[in-house]
């Protein structure tokens, strides 16, 4: 278990480091906090020729508000999100996902952006930021792009970014005041990649109808945005039987791979068991106005 | 995770904790609480490893193993490797047959058994993906593990074996051509008449369970380093093993060395559990390589090496029956055990099934049994030790049945089991296959267990609780184990080729402190500790400062066949430290008497001191008279000088340690999801050296039970691919999962071990995988599920659950 020659680099700026994409493409590999590169490059899954370390560059570890979106430069530790008092005030739900991450020697190391540009299908960083529909900036040699959560993820382990482009911050637009959120997951021990796992936000009307839902589901080939969940909880009074409704509606075309942990069956009735408990713990939320319970 | 532990004294009601500090002589040190003395190095890192050994001019070995499972190897292709840099030799089966290398033994043998030793690299085929070819030696571990990727492998694949049951099926791909079968061996453990009870039998209770393939995973993977002097010819080998000596006794067989120029060291070993159990050929090839390249070489295994190649376990496919009166008394048992060996015997043959069937019939009085015992190769990885050693399937087996018997005959599982406990007055009892019980009474440990987790009230509980759609179940099980195996006549008679006795020296120089030289190995069980109270205790010293006890270095200690395997080093280890400690105490007062010229029934020893008793002013210190007897001059007739005592201890007859455990459980009905409420032990081993050493030994053999039960699962596809390679897959139990152990303790002495030890180490991974078996039955009764199937996995009990597919059963 010892990785195959590689070269490394370790710039200070993001200019240097979309520089060295541009010169190397295909044959660099961003190393962020390296929890799950390090391990593919010691099983020699992954050989790249090249690492490009981003833990170096000042800029790419920041936490700030900006026009009342949280701003997220990608090589943030995770462990540094966690403990940010700012998300616990305005997104609690990415610190109610970060819980779940691994464990805390892991979060000390492991990088927001990394999780993301990672991709993995049972990763909890994703969902939630697709929950929260977040944006991310990208950025390369021949400029600059921003993509939306919806659009970022394509597939197991691939992303929107290509070989040259660097993922530099991810942005979380504020929420509605009073909206409910949760995030729940099971696995097989604690810190285990989930078997199943929800994340939702409910915002709720003057009246107590549903206003705006938002559910995701983790261990897809995609973080799972059900939309048959919004529409038929949006406008509807959220009693249990339309979150019952709701959660049925939100398995409805998911599709998570069976492995030697559980199989398409299985995870898919722990889907919407999460589902459903995803919406009830955030219905509660919504009702004491959004604070953690 | 947190242990409580209650001590209930029966022969010697010696409440450790409340022992003075400072008290020290004959009964005085054994049973005492003192903190481990090995630990402070442990825990600080300054204990030395085998991964630690660095030595000038030292070279570093990689492995190339089989990419296939199952093939005829045409050619190995090293000239790209051989021009890699820094690449100093590339090893294969060839070379070694030209240095006149052998193969590696199997030790366990049975009659008519098919393999009796294995080559170390593969010569014409590979039989299990992981199988050592060819061995790459480099200047470092990197550039090793570069060149092992050039070495190009020719073979021509074969269909994958990956199921035992179907190896044995006629027509099925034969592993090993030679044998026209895929049978290595078989057992038939029998007594009494079985077929006769079935006939009369108004209960027969016939069921199929199933084990998974699981592995001891000792946190610190295998490993070896070897420096050979060609002035002196003499070969220096470091080595994570639990037997040095037989690894030294098998380097020395296998490579035609004398034994005096072969040293073998077993340092810091971080968990063997068995794993650790049998010599290696990674262990041989390293020394052969030292020795040719006159160079020092070592080689540390990797985490997914060592899912490729150390010895796994528990595999077993078992058909029962078992026969009851009306009443729920047990008749008989009968049926058939099929063993998974892998690829080839690994040195333990299938003794695993046969040591696990042998006291499948536990507490119960039953005369009557048959099992036959099938070890069938397949392409997997060799099958060998796992703590417990086939007591946990044999266990589970049997419990899963008694609770269906009471299930069936709607009567109490704890009356059930009461009905048929051995009276503690029939003991000594000998059992169908001719174990001879050393004592105990089981019925009081499971009275015991039941009223220490609420037995009486857990119904109203669980009632409850399912009205309000939630699941709680328990379980318990009452087990009676053969541990730390004696004497050696019987053992080898069984066909383990090793003796199982153990030979102690001690060494008092003038300063009147004594060192315990053991041949044993310590993977972490506190050895050090328990020795030197042992010694300490009969020498009237203190364990802390004036004993130190040396483990697992073949220069220096006294061979050693069996060493740490069979929950034996406490027991057989610490009965010769007794005996070899009490032949220098004898000595030590004797010539206290002359000198102090008194009676020699008058001397007694105890806090350092030597003295007449009554009368403590006429005393010398320990080590006034250690330095009189190492002086040599006035001692009384017929004594010879020097305190330095070597006693061999080969036990009359094993030792039969018992528990009760019992768990409670809440099962998610949504998840899957199981949580262990309580876990309760009730354990008899005999005279306890270290309470705490004990309920440490319980705590840990019971969470790789609980993981064993839950989590763990070696896995291999269709083509013999493994897919659990890491511990992402394969899933140890972690301090989350496994709740709270209350222990609680009876202490009924062995009758013919001095010291009345009873072996220990094993005992907490047998009965937890019955125990939650029963307790996930007893949760999902309601549902009509039959627990049959290892592991208890979330997907599994939700299946059963929601009745999809085959569920828990």
């Amino acid at each position: 278990m010892k990785p195959a020659p590689f070269a490394y680099d370790a710039p200070r700026e993001t200019a240097q480091v979309v520089e060295l994409l541009a010169k190397y493409g295909d044959d660099a590999k961003v190393l962020a906090g390296g929890q799950s590169l390090i391990p593919l490059l010691n099983f020699r899954l992954a050989r790249p020729d090249r690492l490009i370390d981003v833990t170096r560059v000042p800029a790419l570890s920041n936490i700030e508000p900006r026009d009342g979106s949280l701003v997220i430069a990608a090589a943030t530790r995770q462990a540094t999100l966690e403990r940010s008092a700012l998300t616990a005030q305005g997104w609690p739900l990415l610190i109610e996902a970060l819980r779940y991450v691994a464990h805390s020697q892991i979060r000390a190391l492991g990088t927001v952006g990394g999780s993301v540009a990672h991709a993995d299908p049972a990763a909890e960083l994703p969902a939630a930021f697709m929950t929260l529909d977040a944006r991310f900036h990208l950025r390369c040699a021949r400029g600059a792009r921003t993509v939306p959560a919806a659009e970022f993820f394509v597939s197991y382990f691939t992303t929107a970014l290509e070989p040259d482009e660097l993922l530099e911050e991810i942005e979380v637009p504020p929420l509605p005041g009073g909206t409910g959120y949760a995030f729940v997951e099971f696995a097989r021990r604690h810190g285990d990649f989930a078997l199943g796992g929800a994340a939702a936000l409910i915002t709720l009307d003057a009246r107590g109808m549903c206003r705006h839902i938002s559910l995701t589901l983790l261990g897809a080939e995609t973080p799972w945005r059900s939309p048959q969940t919004e529409q038929v909880l949006v406008g509807n009074p959220p009693d249990e039987q339309n979150l019952v409704e709701a959660a049925h509606a939100a398995v409805q075309g998911f599709e998570p791979s069976g492995d030697i942990h559980g199989s398409t069956e299985y995870r898919i009735g722990l889907a919407e068991t999460m589902a459903l408990r995803a919406l009830r713990r955030a219905l509660d939320r919504a009702h004491t106005g959004g604070r953690p319970t | 995770m947190t242990w409580t532990a209650r001590l209930q004294g029966e022969a010697q009601p010696q409440a450790a904790d409340e022992q003075p500090s400072l008290h020290l002589g004959p009964g005085r040190v054994i049973g005492r609480r003192i903190q481990r003395l090995e630990d402070p190095r442990l825990l600080t890192g300054q204990a030395p490893f085998v991964a630690d050994v660095n030595l000038p001019g030292m070279v570093h070995a990689a492995i190339v193993r089989s990419p296939a499972a199952h093939g005829y190897l045409r050619t190995i292709d090293a000239a790209e490797a051989l021009g890699s840099p820094g690449v100093q030799a590339v090893l294969t089966a060839k070379d070694l047959d030209e240095l006149g290398v052998g193969e590696m033994p199997v030790h366990w043998l049975r009659p008519g058994q098919r393999n009796v030793s294995n080559p170390i690299l593969a010569t014409d085929k590979v039989y299990y993906v992981g199988q050592p070819v060819a061995v790459v030696v480099a200047d470092d571990a990197y550039a090793a593990e570069d060149a092992a990727e050039l070495v190009s492998l020719e073979i021509d694949p074969l269909p994958a074996m990956v199921n035992a049951e179907e190896a044995l099926q006629p027509g099925a791909t034969i592993l090993h051509e030679e044998w026209e079968t895929n049978l290595l061996a078989e057992h038939i453990a029998s007594g009494g008449d079985v077929d006769r009870q079935f006939e009369h039998a108004e209960v027969v209770i016939a069921e199929r369970f199933q084990i998974q393939r699981q592995a001891g995973m000792p946190i610190e993977t295998r490993g070896a380093a070897a420096t050979y002097d060609p002035l002196t010819g003499e070969l220096t080998l470091w080595v994570s093993t639990q037997m040095p000596h037989l690894v030294k006794t098998d380097i020395c067989q296998v490579c035609g060395w004398p034994g005096h120029k072969v040293r073998v060291i077993a340092p810091a070993v971080g968990g063997g559990f068995g794993v650790k159990e049998p010599p290696y050929p990674e262990e041989i090839v390293v020394c052969v390589l030292a020795k040719q390249l006159a160079r020092p070489v070592k080689w540390v295994e990797d985490r997914r090496e060592h899912f490729l190649a150390s010895v796994q376990a528990r595999e077993m496919t078992w058909d029962v029956e078992l026969a009851a009166d009306g009443n729920g008394r047990i008749l008989g048992l009968r049926g058939r055990v099929i063993y998974d060996v892998g690829g080839h015997a690994s040195a333990q043959g299938i003794g695993v099934p046969i040591v696990g069937t042998g006291m499948m019939l536990g507490p119960y009085d039953v005369q009557h049994m048959r099992v036959h015992i099938l070890g069938a190769v397949t392409n997997k990885v060799p099958a060998g030790a796992y703590r417990g050693f086939g007591r946990p399937q044999a266990t589970f087996v049997m419990e899963r049945l008694v609770d269906e018997l009471a299930a069936r005959l709607n009567l109490d599982r704890a009356a059930v089991r009461q009905r048929n406990f051995i009276a503690p007055h029939a003991q000594p009892y000998r059992n169908a296959l001719g174990h001879v019980y050393d004592g105990g009474d089981y019925g009081r440990t499971l009275d015991r267990a039941l009223r220490q987790i609420g037995y009486d009230v857990f119904a109203a509980r669980q009632a409850e609780a399912r009205a309000q759609g939630r699941l709680l179940g328990i379980g318990f099980v009452t087990f009676v184990m053969e541990a730390g195996l004696g004497p050696s006549e019987q053992i080898v008679r069984g066909g383990h080729m090793t003796g199982t006795y153990e030979t102690v020296l001690i060494r008092m120089d003038p300063s009147g402190k004594a060192v315990v030289y053991c041949g044993s190995s310590s993977q972490g069980q506190g050895h050090e500790t328990t020795l030197a109270q042992v010694c300490a205790d009969r020498l009237g010293l203190d364990p802390e400062r004036d004993v130190v006890v040396v483990l697992g270095d073949t220069a220096t200690t006294p061979y050693s066949p069996a060493s740490a395997i069979g929950s034996r080093v406490g027991m057989v280890g610490g009965a010769a430290t007794f005996l070899a400690a009490d032949r220098i105490r004898e000595k030590l007062v004797k010539l206290t008497a002359h000198l102090l010229e008194a009676n020699v029934g008058d001397i007694e020893i105890s806090e350092g001191l030597a003295y007449v008793q009554g009368s403590k002013d006429r005393a010398l210190t320990i080590q006034e008279v250690a330095t009189a007897a190492c002086l040599g001059s006035n001692l009384p007739d017929g004594m010879l000088p020097g305190l330095e005592v070597s006693e061999t201890f080969d036990p009359p007859v094993s030792t039969f340690p018992y528990a009760t455990h019992a768990a409670t459980v809440e099962i998610d009905p949504d998840t899957g999801g199981l949580t262990i409420l309580r876990y309760v032990v009730v354990q008899d081993c005999g005279t306890m050296i270290n309470p705490s050493v004990v309920e440490g030994q319980i705590a840990g053999g019971v969470a790789q039970g609980i993981g064993g039960a839950l989590l763990e699962q070696l896995v291999y596809n269709s083509d013999g691919q493994p897919l659990t390679t890491s511990f992402m897959d394969y899933l140890l139990p972690t301090a989350v999962e496994i709740p709270d152990i209350e222990i609680v303790h009876l202490q009924t002495p062995a009758p013919d071990i001095p010291g009345g030890m009873k072996g220990l180490g094993e005992a907490g991974t047998v009965a937890p995988a019955a125990v939650l078996g029963n307790a996930v039955a007893d949760a999902l009764a309601p549902f009509g599920i039959r627990v049959t199937t290892l592991p208890l996995d979330p997907d599994r009990l939700w299946r059963a659950i929601n009745r999809r597919g085959d569920g828990a059963s």
